[in-house]
């Protein structure tokens, strides 16, 4: 089994929400509350779940670009929280993020040479001919043209400029890459091409992949072992071909039975998820599963049941009353 | 793939660098109205620029009143004053003495002005009619007439945008009007977007307490009611306010500053007021953009690469931010110049006898039906102008969107 490379530990961002002129501190956001897991070394880990349940505010905190509200990282073994200043900006070069909008995430007023040459000015690598040589290169890995380098990013098409974004991304060769719905924003003949893309360099450069997406089907494609949000919690987490095999929680189950599948309508769904998903402000008390559950039980809404493993297997866990109390 | 047969020039054209600018400007030309608008602003500038050039050159003067020719149509020639001739002749003699002196003594001693004494002589003959007295000088032949002749040429003044009511030159009032009206709408719109740059970045880029502080200011400065508060300003006397706060009239002769601010002080006042009532929509906006920059996902990404913030703010926040400005302060000299118009207008503005575009039309009110071209002509210079600021703060606007841009 190969080392972890991130450890979760009760990790929480939650956003206040202030009101009037001395900003009283009315409510939370609690974008993300209270997640445990690990990443190990050079896997895909899937992070799902419908919008809104935190997926991205999980990925921005992971990659600091949040302060967590409570709990710990530990990235290659070292306390993350703990690193400040110049060594974070150094330890940054070690994780980077793929954004989901192709559109916001290059700034327009900058040629692609000048947005890829922006990680190497920032840490001070190389001589200015070095990093244009490497920006070249750089455009080649990600099957783009080196002579695209004078170009703006309005003159790329959606599934190129993301090709753009990972090629910044991979510049300061991190070993994690956290990627945010990297092809929601595109077509679905390009989704495949981006993904293989990533696959490729993940071979290549042996990166780990935190791979974020609202699409059971997308993650299935490229992820090892899945974690199942809902309303700022992990839900269920397992690999990939138990997850799908074996789905314990209601929740996973409803979100597997909606794929659709050849052959199959999509009035056949076995589970649909009724009802709208909760605010977080204000999230239902226990199971913040149960007023959508169709199996809840009293304790569900009184209490909320932890991520542990189900029975059999360590690697499989799932937060729900009914399979820690011996399962459907 | 197709690409692969790009010969090596196409690939060089496609690897030369544009920078932003050249891009940016080559968008701007294509947007024939913004151009057309520059161009006329330029004009403008440099008539605003010139007009002590174009005074000095045509002889008009801004102030000089002429009862004699009051409400004259465009394009008609008006003697001068009796009073004017004079200081004509004055000017004459004091600039060439002995040519003066030459020919006074020649009118005398031919007879050919009626004058009891010799100092008379050239009034007498200036005061002549013309013909009459530009024949005098003929017979004399002297190269001293010759020159002589030359200050007849001024008493005829040609007008070609008319008088006013006071028989001043409605030209030259325009060109110094500019120079007013455009002065003002610049400094203005420069200060009013400084000012509203530093607090909407401050509140954009802080956030917090500063931001809410700062942005009630200018929600309840934008509920102001400018028209009432124009009046009241315009009420309080910089002397008085000066003297009430302790500083007498020696003090405030004596110090450079004091007596310049009380001597433009309507101006000043006007572009205070202004001041005040412009920069929050700016403030807004920038404010504005910096929120939206700051979640932007280019911001996070140079974030996550580690960068500082005085990396993101130089080479990504105030880029972006910039495009924003020059928008708005192009539309904001549009405004200002309206605004200074209306508050003119109303004669809470700049004050007679300074020319601006505003206080001509005042001014033009009395007799509108006689002489329309007096509210005419300011009308359609303040329509010219404000005009082809905002078809420039257009054409910017296209210019800088860089989705808009193509090669
Ligand atoms: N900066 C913020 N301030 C306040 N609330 C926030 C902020 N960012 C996110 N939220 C809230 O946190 C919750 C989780 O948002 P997040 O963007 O992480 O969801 P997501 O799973 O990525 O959704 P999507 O699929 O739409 O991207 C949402 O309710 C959102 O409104
Ligand atoms: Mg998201």
């Amino acid at each position: 089994m190969s080392q972890n490379i991130l450890e979760v530990k009760n990790l929480s961002k939650f956003f206040p929400i202030k009101k009037g002129l001395f900003l009283r501190h009315v409510a939370d956001v609690r974008a993300v509350d209270y997640v445990s897991f690990h990443v190990r070394q050079g896997e895909t880990l899937g992070l799902v779940g419908e919008s809104g349940c935190g997926k991205s505010t999980l990925g921005r905190t992971l990659i600091r670009l949040y302060e967590p509200t409570s709990g710990s990282i530990r990235f290659k073994g070292e306390d993350f929280l703990k690193v400040r200043g110049e060594s974070l900006r150094k330890m940054r070069k070690d994780m980077q993020m793929i954004f989901q909008d192709p559109y916001a995430s290059l700034d327009p007023r900058m040629t692609v040479g000048q947005i890829l040459t922006q990680p190497f000015e920032i840490h001070n690598i190389m001589t200015p001919s070095e990093r244009l040589e490497r920006v070249k290169q750089l455009l080649e890995t990600v099957g783009l043209k080196a002579s695209h380098v004078n170009r703006y990013p309005h003159e790329f098409s959606g599934g190129q400029r993301q090709r753009i974004s990972i090629a910044r991304a991979i510049a300061l060769n991190p070993s994690l890459v956290i990627a945010d719905e990297p092809v929601s924003a595109l077509d679905v003949s390009i989704q495949a091409q981006i993904l293989n893309l990533m696959k490729d360099l993940q071979e290549k450069l042996k990166l780990t992949y935190v791979f974020i997406s609202h699409d059971l089907s997308v993650i299935e494609h490229l992820c090892d072992r899945i974690a199942v949000m809902y309303l700022g919690k992990i839900v269920e987490i397992a690999t990939r071909d138990e997850l799908f095999s074996n789905p314990k929680h209601p929740y996973t189950q409803a979100l597997i039975s909606a794929i659709p599948r050849v052959g199959e309508g999509k009035k056949k769904m076995k589970k649909s998820l009724s009802g709208e998903v909760p605010s977080p402000i204000n999230p239902p008390s226990g199971c913040h599963f149960h007023p959508r559950c169709a199996h809840k039980k009293d304790i569900c809404s009184q209490k909320a049941p932890a991520l542990e493993s189900v029975t059999g297997n360590s690697e499989h866990r799932s937060a729900c009353w009914l399979t820690t109390q011996g399962g459907l | 793939m197709s690409d692969k047969q790009l010969s090596q020039k196409e690939i060089q054209a496609l690897e030369q660098y544009l920078p932003m600018w050249k891009i940016v400007f080559g968008q701007f030309l294509q947007h024939k109205m913004a151009v057309v608008g520059l161009i006329t602003i330029l004009i403008f500038v440099a008539i605003a620029l010139l007009a002590p050039v174009i005074s000095a050159v045509t002889g008009l003067d801004p102030n000089r009143q002429n009862p004699l020719a009051r409400y004259l149509k465009p394009g008609t020639v008006a003697p001068l004053g009796s009073s004017q001739k004079e200081e004509a002749v004055l000017n004459f003699e004091n600039r060439e003495p002995q040519a003066a002196q030459a020919l006074r003594a020649d009118l005398m001693s031919k007879q050919l002005v009626q004058s009891v004494r010799e100092e008379d002589a050239l009034y007498d003959l200036a005061f002549l009619e013309k013909n009459q007295a530009l024949e005098v000088l003929k017979k004399l032949k002297t190269p001293e007439a010759k020159k002589f002749e030359k200050v007849f040429d001024s008493f005829e003044t040609y007008h070609l945008l008319g008088t006013d009511d006071t028989g001043r030159d409605v030209f030259i009032r325009l060109v110094y009007g500019t120079r007013v009206s455009l002065g003002i709408g610049v400094v203005v719109a420069i200060m009013a977007t400084l000012i509203g740059l530093i607090v909407g970045a401050l509140a954009g880029f802080y956030g917090g307490f500063i931001d809410s502080a700062l942005m009630r200011i200018t929600d309840s400065l934008l509920s102001l009611p400018t028209i009432p508060l124009l009046i009241l300003m315009a009420a309080i006397k910089g002397k008085d306010f000066l003297e009430k706060i302790g500083i007498d009239e020696q003090e405030y002769t004596s110090s450079a500053v004091l007596s310049f601010l009380l001597e433009n002080e309507a101006i000043i006042k006007l572009v205070f007021i202004l001041l005040i009532f412009s920069w929050m929509t700016t403030a807004r906006l920038v404010r504005g953009s910096i929120l939206s920059l700051k979640e932007r996902e280019f911001i996070l990404a140079a974030k996550t690469l580690g960068a500082k913030d005085s990396t993101i703010i130089v080479r990504h926040l105030f880029p972006n931010v910039i495009s924003v400005i020059l928008v708005s302060v192009t539309l904001k000299v549009g405004d200002s110049i309206l605004f200074e118009a209306a508050m003119s207008f109303l004669g809470l503005g700049v004050q007679p006898p300074t020319p601006s575009w505003g206080n001509m039309l005042f001014n033009a009110q009395d007799l509108i039906q006689e002489a329309p071209f007096l509210a005419i002509l300011p009308g359609l210079l303040i329509l010219a102008v404000t005009l082809s600021f905002n078809y420039l703060g257009d054409g910017l606007q296209d210019a800088i969107d860089p989705k808009a841009i193509r090669r």
